[in-house]
C-alpha cells in the first residue's frame, strides 16, 4: 500500500515552526479519540476486576482487591457462562457464511457486470432491494420455513440465513468492483481460444482477489456480530453464538445484579475476537484499500 | 464481439446465489408481507385478515410518528458526525502522521465488538451514578454539565454518540480506500502549483472519491435505519416508550418483551413501512449525490 | 503466480470442508444437554413407552434458579423412568421465539414467564390447556388435592376470563414498601404491614426526613415506567376503587380520568416527590436500589424480588422487611394488593397432558417448592418455610384482595398501559408536568389511542 506523505514546502524553510508543528493538532485529535476508546475498553476490563458493592461505588477509584474479585469474576462467568462454545460457534457460522456466499456471489456478480443479456438489470435490481429489508420483518415466516426444511435451531440454518441476507449487499459490492476491471485481458484470453470459464476462473478471479477479500471482511463484520437472527434461529444454548451468549447473560447476570461478573463475561467474549483483529488488522486494512472499487 | 459463449455462463453462475437469496430472504419476505395485512398476536392460526387495516391505525399512531422521528434523528444526526469524522480521519490519515496503524486499528476496533456488549458499556458509561462520564465532570468541577444522559430528554443524542462512536471506523476505512486509488499525480502537480493541504483535499480528493462516498452513504442509510442492537442492549432491560426508535418500536410490539404486547401483524406492517423508508431514502440519497462519474 | 492461486484455492476448499462438516458435527454432539443423564440411568430392559415433555424455560443456564429447576428435573426422571423431560433453557426471551416454534409445530409443552406474558402468550389465543381436571388429581408427595397444596388465592392468578385454570404459579410477588428495619427502629418507627394510612405514612416520611437529614425518606429509579406507574394506579385504586380504576383505563373517550378522584391522587404523587433522593427522576436503574441497600434511603416500592435481587450486594446485618401500600382514609378501594406469579403454562396440542400434570406436581411439590424458597424466592405453598424479608407478604395476602398487576390492565390491555398510561405517568412522576396537566394526557391520549 502506498503511504502517502504529502509534506508541503509552501511554509518555506523545513525549519519553520508551522512546518515542525504542523500536525499538531492532527494529532491532539487522534490521541484525544483514541484516548477515549482505550478508556472505555480499560473501563470494562477494571470493573470486572471489582466486587459488585465497588463497582457502585465511585467510578474512579480503583478496585481494592482486584486479584480476588477478578478471580471470582472470571470463574465465574467461565465455568457458568459457555463462552468458549459460544465463540466457537461464532467463528463456525461466520467463517462458513462469509466464504459460501462470497464464492457464489462471484460468478453471480461476475455475470451480471460483464454478460449482456435480457433481465440482467432486473436481476440485479432483485438482488441489491432486498438490502433494506429489516430482519424483523421475516422472523416468523423465516423461522417455519426452516422448520420445515428440519433446520430451525441449527448452525446450518443459521448459515444459511446469513448467506441468503449477506447476498444483496455482496453482490452490489462486486458488481461495483468488477465493473472497475479492465476487458482487455479477457478478450486477450479469448482470441488465445481460453473457454469462458477459463477466462473466468484464470484471468478475472486473480484480479478480482481485493475485491473479494473486501466483500469477505466487509460480511465478516456483520456477521460477527449479528443479534437478531440468531436470536430467532436458535434456542438451543449449545449453539448460541457469542452475541446470543452475552444477550443471555445480561438476562441472567442482570437479575441477580452481578454486574462485575456481567463485565467479566463480556471481556472474556471480547478478548478472542480482540486478539485476531490485532493480528490481521494490518493485512485486513492493506487488503481493504486495494478492493474498493468504484 | 463474439462471444457469445458467455451466455452459457450466465444461468450457472447466477443459480446457486438466486436460489439462496429466493428461498431465504425473498420467500419469508413475501410472507411477511402478507401477514402484514392480518391481525395477529403470533400465536396459533387464528390470523384475521383486515386488508389495509394496520396501515390505516399507523397513521393515527403517535407512539410511531414519534419512535420515526427518533430513528431518523439518529439516522441524520449520526450520519453527519460519522462522515464528517470518517473524512476527517481519512484525511489526516494521508499526511506523514507516525503510528497511523496503530489509530487506524483503534478507529476500526468497536467494529468488532457486538452491539449487545457495546450496549452494556454504554449503559455504565452513561450512568450518573457510578459512570465515568458522570464522574469525569463531577471531577473537573463541571457538575453543572452533567445531564441525565440515558433520561427521555437526552437520550436519543446519547445513543447518537454511541452510534457515530461506533461506526465511524467502517466508514472511515471505506473511505480512506477510495482515497488511496487516487493517483499520485494529481496531487504532485498540485503542490507543484502551490496548493495547500486542504485545498487539495477539496478540489481534488473529494471529487474523486465521490463514487466511494455515494456507496458509504447509501450503506449508511440503510444501515441506520436499521440499528437495533446496540440500542436495545443500551437501553436494556426496558426502554421507555417515549425513547423508542422505529426498530425497538417494532420490536415491543412484535415478542412482548417489554410488555406482554403480541401483535405480529401491526409489527410486520411497521417493519414493512421501515422497508419503504429505506428504499425512500435511498432514492433521496441517490438523486441529491448524483453527478457525472470521473473517469482516471 | 500459478502456485500461489493454487494454495489459496485449496485453503478455500479446506475451510469450506472443514466447515461444513464442523457444521455437521455440532448439532449432533451439541444436542440438548438433558438427553445424556436419562441415557445413563435408563433401566435395562427398557419400560413399554417412554413418553417425551418438552419444557421451554425462562431462565439461562447458569442462574441460581435453573440449576435447581435442572436438579429436580433429574430427580423427578429418576423417580419417573418412564417419562423423560427435556428442558430448554431458552431464557428470558423464551416467548420470543415461542412464536416461531409453535408456527413451525415444534413440541413444546411447557413454557413459564410472568402470569401475563404467558396469559397474553398462549392463553388469550386459545392455545393453552385447562387444569382443572389435573388440579383435582392428588399432589405429588400427599395426599390432598393438588389444588389444595396452593395457599389460598395463588392459584386465581392463573384462572381466565372462562373461570378455568390454565397457569400454576411457581412463585408469588406483591408489590410493597420495602423498608430498612434497623433505620426505622432506631427512630422508633414500627410500620404495620397492611394497616398503615396515608397520613401516618407521611408522618413517617416526615419524621426520617428530620431525624435523618442525609438519608432520602423514599427512593426510585424514575425512567423505569413499570416500577413508577406503582404509585398513580395504588392511589387511583385506594381513592376511586379499582373498577373505576379499570373504567377509566377503557374509556374511549378518555373522559373518566376527569372524576376527582384521579386528579387527587396525582397531588398526593407531587406532595411525596419531594421525600425522593435527589436526582430520582433520572436515576438510572438500579442506582436507587443500591443506594437503599447502603442505606442512603429508607424505603422504596417495588415487587418483592427485591431482597433476592439485591442480596449479592446486601451488605452484613441489613435487614429488609415490608409494608403494604398505605391506605387512603375515606377511600373506596383500600383492601386491594397486587399479587402476580411466574407461572407455567401448558400447550393444547401436548400429546401426554397426563405426564405433563405429573411432572408438574412434582415441581410444584413442597419438597422442591422449600429448596426454590432457600433462594429468597416466595412461594405460594402451603407449608413451605417464608423467606424472612417476605414474612410480610402472606400477611398482607391473608388480610387484602388480591388483584393483578395494576388491576389486570397489564395483562389485558399491554399495549394501552405502554402507549398511553405509561408515557403520561412518566411525565408526571418525573416532575415534567403537574397533577392536571397529568390528567390532561390521560385524557387525550386515552381518546386518540382508542379511536386507532
Amino acid at each position: 500500500m502506498t503511504t502517502r506523505t504529502i509534506a508541503s514546502t509552501q511554509a518555506g524553510s523545513t525549519l519553520d515552526w508551522r512546518y515542525r508543528f504542523r500536525n499538531v493538532p492532527y494529532y491532539a485529535f487522534l490521541i484525544l479519540w483514541s484516548a477515549i476508546t482505550i478508556f472505555i475498553f480499560l473501563w470494562l476490563v477494571e470493573g470486572s476486576f471489582k466486587t459488585n458493592r465497588e463497582v457502585f461505588g465511585s467510578a474512579f477509584a480503583l478496585p481494592a482487591t482486584p486479584l480476588e474479585a477478578a478471580a471470582a469474576n472470571y470463574e465465574k462467568a467461565w465455568t457458568v457462562t459457555h463462552m468458549g462454545t459460544y465463540f466457537s460457534n461464532s467463528v463456525v457460522v461466520t467463517l462458513a457464511s462469509v466464504i459460501v456466499v462470497v464464492a457464489i456471489s462471484a460468478p453471480a456478480a461476475y455475470a451480471l457486470s460483464r454478460v449482456q443479456f435480457p433481465g440482467n438489470t432486473i436481476v440485479t435490481y432483485y438482488f441489491i432491494a432486498g438490502m433494506g429489508l429489516p430482519f424483523q420483518l421475516i422472523m416468523v415466516p423465516l423461522f417455519v420455513l426452516l422448520a420445515r426444511l428440519h433446520i430451525a435451531n441449527t448452525l446450518q440454518g443459521l448459515i444459511l440465513t446469513y448467506i441468503g441476507v449477506s447476498i444483496p449487499f455482496t453482490i452490489l459490492l462486486l458488481t461495483g468492483f468488477f465493473r472497475t476491471l479492465p476487458t482487455e485481458l479477457e478478450d486477450a484470453a479469448a482470441i488465445d481460444g481460453c473457454s469462458e470459464f477459463g477466462i473466468f476462473w484464470r484471468v478475472m478471479m486473480p484480479l478480482a482477489g481485493p475485491g473479494l477479500f473486501t466483500a469477505a471482511i466487509f460480511n465478516f463484520v456483520s456477521m460477527w456480530n449479528e443479534f437478531l437472527l440468531a436470536m430467532l434461529i436458535i434456542s438451543n444454548d449449545k449453539l448460541r453464538t457469542l452475541p446470543l451468549g452475552i444477550m443471555s447473560l445480561r438476562y441472567s447476570m442482570q437479575y441477580t445484579a452481578d454486574w462485575s461478573g456481567l463485565f467479566a463475561a463480556v471481556v472474556i467474549a471480547i478478548i478472542p475476537s480482540f486478539l485476531v483483529y490485532l493480528a490481521l488488522s494490518e493485512r485486513v486494512m492493506s487488503g481493504l484499500t486495494l478492493g474498493m472499487g468504484k | 464481439m463474439g462471444r457469445r459463449g458467455r451466455q452459457r455462463l450466465v444461468v450457472p453462475f447466477i443459480l446457486p446465489a438466486f436460489i439462496l437469496y429466493s428461498v431465504f430472504f425473498v420467500y419469508p419476505a413475501i410472507r411477511a408481507f402478507w401477514v402484514s395485512l392480518h391481525d395477529w398476536s403470533g400465536f396459533g392460526g387464528n390470523m384475521v385478515y383486515i386488508g389495509l387495516g394496520n396501515y390505516s391505525e399507523m397513521l393515527k399512531d403517535t407512539v410511531f410518528k414519534e419512535s420515526l422521528m427518533r430513528t431518523l434523528t439518529i439516522s441524520l444526526g449520526g450520519g453527519i458526525g460519522i462522515f464528517a469524522l470518517a473524512l476527517f480521519f481519512a484525511a489526516i490519515l494521508q499526511r506523514d502522521l507516525r503510528g497511523k496503524k496503530f489509530f487506524r486499528t483503534l478507529i476500526f476496533f468497536p467494529m468488532i465488538v457486538p452491539g449487545v456488549g457495546l450496549g452494556l458499556i454504554w449503559q455504565f458509561m452513561y450512568n450518573n451514578s457510578w459512570g465515568p462520564l458522570s464522574a469525569l465532570l463531577k471531577l473537573v468541577s463541571l457538575e453543572s454539565l452533567d445531564r441525565v444522559w440515558l433520561g427521555p430528554d437526552y437520550i436519543i443524542k446519547s445513543l447518537a454518540v454511541a452510534v457515530i462512536w461506533t461506526y465511524v471506523g467502517y466508514y472511515m476505512v471505506m473511505l480512506m480506500a477510495g482515497i488511496d486509488k487516487i493517483p499520485p499525480p494529481y496531487y504532485e502537480a498540485a503542490i507543484l502549483d502551490g496548493a495547500s493541504e486542504w485545498k487539495m483535499f477539496f478540489t481534488i480528493t473529494l471529487p474523486m472519491i465521490w463514487d466511494v462516498l455515494v456507496v458509504a452513504l447509501i450503506l449508511w442509510t440503510i444501515g441506520s435505519l436499521k440499528i437495533f442492537d446496540l440500542i436495545a442492549a443500551t437501553t436494556f432491560p426496558a426502554p421507555a416508550t417515549s425513547t423508542y426508535t422505529l426498530t425497538i418500536y417494532i420490536w415491543a410490539e412484535a415478542v412482548g418483551v417489554y410488555m406482554p404486547v403480541f401483535r405480529l401483524g401491526y409489527a410486520t406492517a411497521l417493519g414493512v413501512v421501515l422497508l419503504l423508508m429505506v428504499v425512500v431514502a435511498v432514492g433521496i440519497v441517490r438523486f441529491v449525490t448524483r453527478r457525472e462519474a470521473i473517469e482516471y | 503466480m500459478k502456485s500461489r492461486k493454487f494454495v489459496l484455492l485449496t485453503l478455500v476448499i479446506a475451510s469450506l470442508l472443514l466447515s461444513l462438516v464442523a457444521t455437521q458435527c455440532a448439532p449432533a454432539t451439541k444436542a440438548p444437554p438433558t438427553e445424556k443423564p436419562t441415557v445413563e440411568e435408563k433401566p435395562t430392559e427398557k419400560p413399554a413407552e417412554k413418553v417425551k415433555i418438552v419444557y421451554w424455560s425462562m431462565f439461562s443456564e447458569g442462574e441460581p434458579l435453573q440449576q435447581l429447576l435442572d436438579q429436580a428435573t433429574q430427580d423427578f426422571m429418576k423417580e419417573n423412568p418412564d417419562i423423560e423431560v427435556e428442558v430448554n433453557w431458552a431464557g428470558r426471551q423464551v416467548l420470543t421465539v415461542l412464536q416461531s416454534a409453535i408456527a413451525a409445530g415444534t413440541q413444546v409443552d411447557i413454557v413459564d414467564h410472568s402470569d401475563d406474558r404467558v396469559y397474553n402468550a398462549i392463553v388469550k389465543s386459545g392455545l393453552a390447556l385447562p387444569l382443572d381436571e389435573y388440579l383435582d388429581e392428588k399432589a405429588y408427595d400427599s395426599d390432598k388435592a393438588w389444588k389444595d397444596t396452593f395457599k389460598p388465592g395463588a392459584l386465581e392468578i392463573g384462572k381466565a376470563d372462562d373461570g378455568k385454570y390454565y397457569l400454576i404459579p411457581r412463585d408469588d410477588y406483591i408489590s410493597a414498601f420495602f423498608y430498612n428495619v434497623k433505620m426505622l427502629d432506631e427512630l422508633g418507627i414500627h410500620p404495620s404491614p397492611g394497616e398503615m394510612t396515608w397520613t401516618e405514612f407521611v408522618d413517617m416520611l416526615e419524621t426520617i426526613r428530620s431525624e435523618k437529614p442525609d438519608v432520602s425518606p423514599l427512593g426510585a429509579d424514575g425512567p423505569v415506567s413499570f416500577y413508577n406507574n406503582w404509585y398513580f394506579t395504588y392511589l387511583a385504586i385506594r381513592l376511586a376503587g379499582k373498577d373505576a380504576f379499570r373504567e377509566a383505563a377503557y374509556d374511549k373517550t378518555g373522559e373518566k380520568w376527569g372524576e376527582p378522584e384521579f386528579l387527587q391522587a396525582a397531588q398526593m404523587i407531587e406532595e411525596i416527590q419531594g421525600y425522593f433522593q435527589k436526582g430520582f427522576e433520572g436515576s438510572v436503574w438500579p442506582a436507587a436500589q443500591v443506594q437503599w441497600v447502603n442505606s442512603e434511603i429508607a424505603m422504596m416500592f417495588c415487587g418483592a424480588w427485591l431482597p433476592k435481587e439485591m442480596s449479592e450486594q446486601t451488605p452484613e446485618g441489613f435487614e429488609i422487611s415490608l409494608f403494604g401500600f398505605p391506605k387512603v382514609e375515606g377511600g373506596k378501594g383500600n383492601e386491594y394488593v397486587e399479587h402476580w406469579a411466574n407461572t407455567y403454562g401448558v400447550l393444547k396440542d401436548c400429546k401426554h397432558p397426563e405426564a405433563v400434570a405429573r411432572y408438574l406436581q412434582y415441581i410444584t411439590s413442597k419438597k422442591v417448592g422449600t429448596d426454590i424458597a432457600s433462594l429468597g424466592t416466595p412461594v405460594p405453598l402451603v407449608g413451605v418455610p417464608v423467606p424472612p424479608a417476605l414474612e410480610n407478604q402472606f400477611k398482607i395476602l391473608e388480610t387484602h384482595t388480591a388483584i393483578p398487576a395494576r388491576a389486570g390492565l397489564n395483562t389485558e390491555i399491554p399495549e394501552y398501559m405502554d402507549n398511553v398510561f405509561n408515557v403520561c405517568d412518566d411525565k408526571l412522576f418525573q416532575m415534567q408536568i403537574g397533577p392536571e396537566e397529568f390528567i390532561e394526557c390521560l385524557k387525550t391520549e386515552s381518546a386518540a389511542y382508542w379511536a386507532r
